[in-house]
C-alpha cells in the first residue's frame, strides 16, 4: 500500500483532524506546533458536523468524558424588537453519523485532547516548533524548516498542510490572501461567572444579540462560565485606543441591554481580550504538494460558530485528497480542483447566510456605521464582486420573475420565521416543540409551490454524468463518483448520481413534465427521500426552472443552508 | 380503508429504507413520529414522503388529496406527529371526498 509522508504546520483542530485522518488512512504524519499545549484560543462553540467527524475518527467517548456543555441550538435576538429565533440542531438520525447537537468547549482543553489523541496514535508531534520556511520548489517533495529553541532542522516530506491559523507560514509565503471588504470587524471579549439562566430547551444554546454598534455573542462553557464578546466595526478602534479596551468593553456591552439582562449579577472573571476579525480567503486553497486548511485558508465572521467546522471539514478533505493522490498520481489536478471547489463552496455558503442575516438586521437596528456597511441593497455592490453566489443572484435578476437582490432580506426573514419563539422575550417556557407549527406551515407553502409546477425545464439539451469525488463518511477515502451536469458546465455536486437518474432527467429535458411526475420517476429509481431536495438544489444550480400551467415561472425559495448542520454533511 | 392507507404509508417507508443508512423501524408503526421532536424525517424529506403517500392514495382510491394542506397545518395536533394521526387525516380527507366506499 502506498504511503505518503506529510508535514502539518499547526496542532489546532485543523492540524490534529488532518493528522488523525491521514493516520487512519495509513500515512506517516508529523505536526509542527509553535506553542506548547494547552494554550488559550477563542472559538468555543462547535457545530454538529464537527461532532460527526470526530465521532467517526473514534473520539466520541473521549469527548463525552469531558462533560462539555451540550449545545442544542443557536439562539438569535436578531434585529431590534424582534422575537428570539432559535436555529435548532434537532435532526432525525438518517445515518449513524448524523448529530443533533454540538458542544461548547474550552478550546485549550479541546485542542489538547485532539493533539494528544494524534500523538497516542503514532503521529509525531513537535511542540514549541516554529516553521520558518516551506520550500515547494522541488517536484518530488517539500521541505519544511523548523526552529526549536536554538536548533533549526529541515524535514522532508511528500506533502505539506498549512493548518497554522491566520498566521500560517505557507499562506504568508504564497501571498495569496484576499481580505473581504464586507466584514472588517474586531472582537472584544471576556468571561463572566454565571450559571446558565435556563434549564429547559435553551440550556446550552449560544446567543447572538444585535445592538446598534454590532452584535454580542454569549456562549455558556464549563464551570458556569460565559464567553461574552462584542463584534464591532473596525472604525471603533479609535475609541478603543482612546478609552482602553476595558472601558470600551464595559461601555459598549452596556448598550446591548438584552445581553446585560441575561448577565444580570454575573461577575467578570477574566481580562478583556481583543482581536482583529477580518474575513478573508485565499486565491488557491491547494496545488501541487500543498494544502491550506482552516484559518490558514480562510476565515469568516463568527456569527454561525463555523470556524472549527470549516477547519475540521477542510482537514478531512485535504487528508482524503492526499491519500487519493498518493494512490492515483494521475488524478492530481482533478483532486486539487475538487478540493478547491468544495472548500470554496463551503466558505461561500456561510457568506451568503451571513450577508442575508446582516442585511435583515440592518433594517431593524438604529442607523449606524456597522449596520450600514453590512447591508446589501444594490445588485452592483462591488464588495461582493468575487462571490459566486452573489453573481448567481444578480445574474438571475435579469429575469423579472427570478430571485433578485431585492429578495435578499426575505431569505433571512423566512428562516427566522421558522424558528421564531412564541414569546417576545427569552423564557424558560420555550420548547423546541413550539417551533413545529411554523415549520409545518413552511413545508405546506413549499409543497403548494412545488405542486404548482406543471412544467420543468432543464437548462440545455443534454443531461450528462460528470466525474467528481466524495469523501466516504466511514472510510474517509476519497472515492470517484458521478454527478449531474449539462453541456455548458453547470452541475449539481452534492449528490452522487447514476445512469438511471440521468435518464430520468434526460426524459425531463425532452418531455418537460411537472414536479409530481419528476418526484414519481425519481422514486422509481431509488431516490424517493431525496427527490424534493434534488429538485431544489438543481434549481439553485441553475439547471432546472419550473413553470405553472399559465406559463408563469414558479420561484421556489429553498433554505439557506450551510455545512455542519442538518442531515447532509459534506464530509 | 384504514388498513389500505396504512399499507400505502408502510410501502412508502419501505421504499425509503432501501436507500437509508439508518432504517426507519416499522414496528409499532402507528406510533411512529414522522416530523418534529423524535420525528424520522427532516423537512425536505417529509415533503418528498408526503408526495409519495399522496400518489399512493391517488392510485388506490382514485382521489387526489393534499396532505401538507392549510387544513393539515391548522390542526391542533399535526397529522405528521404520528402515523396514526396521518392515517386518520387521510381517512377524513377521503371521506369528505366521497371515497368512503372504496
Amino acid at each position: 500500500m502506498a504511503r505518503s509522508k506529510v508535514s502539518i504546520i499547526g496542532g489546532g483542530p485543523a492540524g490534529s483532524v488532518a493528522a488523525l485522518t491521514l493516520n487512519k488512512l495509513g500515512h506517516d504524519v508529523a505536526i509542527y506546533e509553535r506553542a506548547r499545549f494547552p494554550r488559550y484560543r477563542l472559538g468555543e462553540s462547535l457545530l454538529p458536523g464537527t461532532m460527526s467527524i470526530l465521532s467517526r475518527l473514534g473520539l466520541q467517548e473521549k469527548i463525552e468524558a469531558q462533560n462539555y456543555v451540550r449545545k442544542p441550538s443557536a439562539t438569535f435576538l436578531w434585529g431590534q424588537d424582534q422575537a428570539p429565533w432559535t436555529f435548532s440542531f434537532a435532526a432525525p438520525k438518517v445515518a449513524p453519523w448524523v448529530y443533533d447537537h454540538a458542544v461548547q468547549v474550552k478550546r485549550e482543553e479541546f485542542d489538547q485532547l485532539l493533539l494528544e489523541e494524534a500523538k497516542s496514535r503514532g503521529v509525531t508531534v513537535l511542540e514549541e516548533a516554529t516553521v520558518t520556511d516551506v520550500d515547494l520548489s522541488r517536484p518530488d517533495g517539500v521541505s519544511v524548516t523548523v526552529r526549536r529553541g536554538k536548533e533549526t532542522t529541515t524535514y522532508e516530506s511528500d506533502f505539506v498542510i498549512d493548518a497554522g491559523g491566520s498566521g500560517g507560514p505557507l499562506v504568508r509565503k504564497l501571498g495569496a490572501r484576499k481580505y473581504d471588504e464586507f466584514y472588517k470587524n474586531f472582537a472584544v471579549w471576556s468571561y463572566f461567572r454565571k450559571e446558565d439562566p435556563f434549564k429547559g430547551d435553551l440550556k446550552g444554546t449560544t446567543y447572538s444579540i444585535t445592538f446598534e454598534d454590532g452584535w454580542v455573542w454569549m456562549i455558556p462553557i464549563k464551570d458556569d462560565l460565559y464567553s461574552v464578546g462584542l463584534v464591532v466595526d473596525r472604525s471603533k478602534s479609535a475609541e478603543v485606543r482612546e478609552m482602553g479596551s476595558d472601558e470600551f468593553y464595559r461601555s459598549t456591552l452596556a448598550k446591548c441591554t438584552q445581553a446585560t439582562d441575561l448577565l444580570a449579577g454575573a461577575e467578570q472573571v477574566d481580562e478583556v481580550r481583543i482581536v482583529h476579525d477580518w474575513s478573508y480567503d485565499t486565491d488557491v486553497f491547494s496545488a501541487d504538494r500543498y494544502f491550506l486548511c482552516g484559518d490558514a485558508a480562510c476565515f469568516t465572521d463568527p456569527l454561525f460558530s463555523q470556524g472549527v467546522h470549516l477547519a475540521s471539514q477542510s482537514a478531512v478533505s485535504a487528508a482524503a485528497a492526499i491519500d487519493r493522490i498518493t494512490h492515483h498520481e494521475e488524478e492530481r489536478d482533478t483532486v486539487h480542483a475538487w478540493y478547491n471547489r468544495t472548500y470554496r463552496a463551503a466558505y461561500e455558503q456561510y457568506h451568503e447566510f451571513l450577508a442575508s442575516f446582516y442585511t435583515f438586521a440592518s433594517f431593524t437596528e438604529p442607523d449606524s456605521e456597522f449596520w450600514r456597511k453590512r447591508r446589501i441593497t444594490e445588485s452592483d455592490d462591488d464588495r461582493l464582486s468575487r462571490k459566486q453566489w452573489f453573481d448567481k443572484l444578480v445574474g438571475n435578476g435579469q429575469d423579472e420573475s427570478a430571485p433578485s437582490v431585492a429578495d435578499f432580506r426575505d431569505r433571512a426573514a423566512t428562516m427566522i420565521s421558522i424558528g421564531k419563539h412564541q414569546r417576545p422575550e427569552l423564557s424558560d417556557d420555550f420548547c423546541e416543540e413550539e417551533l413545529n407549527p411554523a415549520r409545518v406551515r413552511w413545508i405546506s407553502d413549499l409543497t403548494k409551490r412545488l405542486n404548482r409546477i406543471t412544467r420543468l425545464q432543464w437548462t440545455g439539451d443534454k443531461v450528462l454524468l460528470k466525474p467528481h469525488y466524495r469523501v466516504e463518511p466511514l472510510s474517509f477515502r476519497l472515492e470517484q463518483r458521478e454527478i449531474l451536469a449539462n453541456q455548458d458546465g453547470l452541475d449539481l455536486a452534492q449528490y452522487s448520481m447514476d445512469d438511471e437518474v440521468r435518464q430520468v432527467f434526460q426524459d425531463l429535458a425532452e418531455e418537460e413534465f411537472g414536479y409530481k411526475t419528476l418526484v414519481n420517476r425519481l422514486g422509481s429509481v431509488g431516490r424517493q427521500e431525496l427527490s424534493t431536495q434534488i429538485v431544489l438544489r438543481l434549481m439553485e444550480a441553475g439547471l432546472l426552472t419550473g413553470y405553472d400551467k399559465t406559463g408563469e415561472r414558479v420561484v421556489v425559495q429553498g433554505r439557506l443552508h450551510f455545512g455542519g448542520v442538518g442531515v447532509e454533511y459534506e464530509v | 380503508m384504514k388498513d389500505q392507507i396504512l399499507k400505502i404509508i408502510i410501502d412508502a417507508i419501505d421504499d425509503i429504507n432501501t436507500m437509508r443508512e439508518e432504517k426507519i423501524s416499522t414496528e409499532n408503526v402507528l406510533d411512529l413520529c414522522l416530523y418534529g421532536n423524535d420525528g424520522v424525517f427532516e423537512s425536505m424529506y417529509l415533503v418528498a414522503f408526503l408526495s409519495q403517500v399522496e400518489e399512493g392514495v391517488e392510485d388506490e382510491f382514485e382521489v387526489e388529496v393534499t396532505l401538507a394542506s392549510e387544513k393539515a397545518v391548522s390542526l391542533r395536533v399535526s397529522p405528521f406527529s404520528s402515523v396514526r394521526r396521518l392515517v386518520a387525516f387521510i381517512e377524513e380527507e377521503l371521506r369528505l371526498a366521497g371515497a368512503g366506499a372504496a
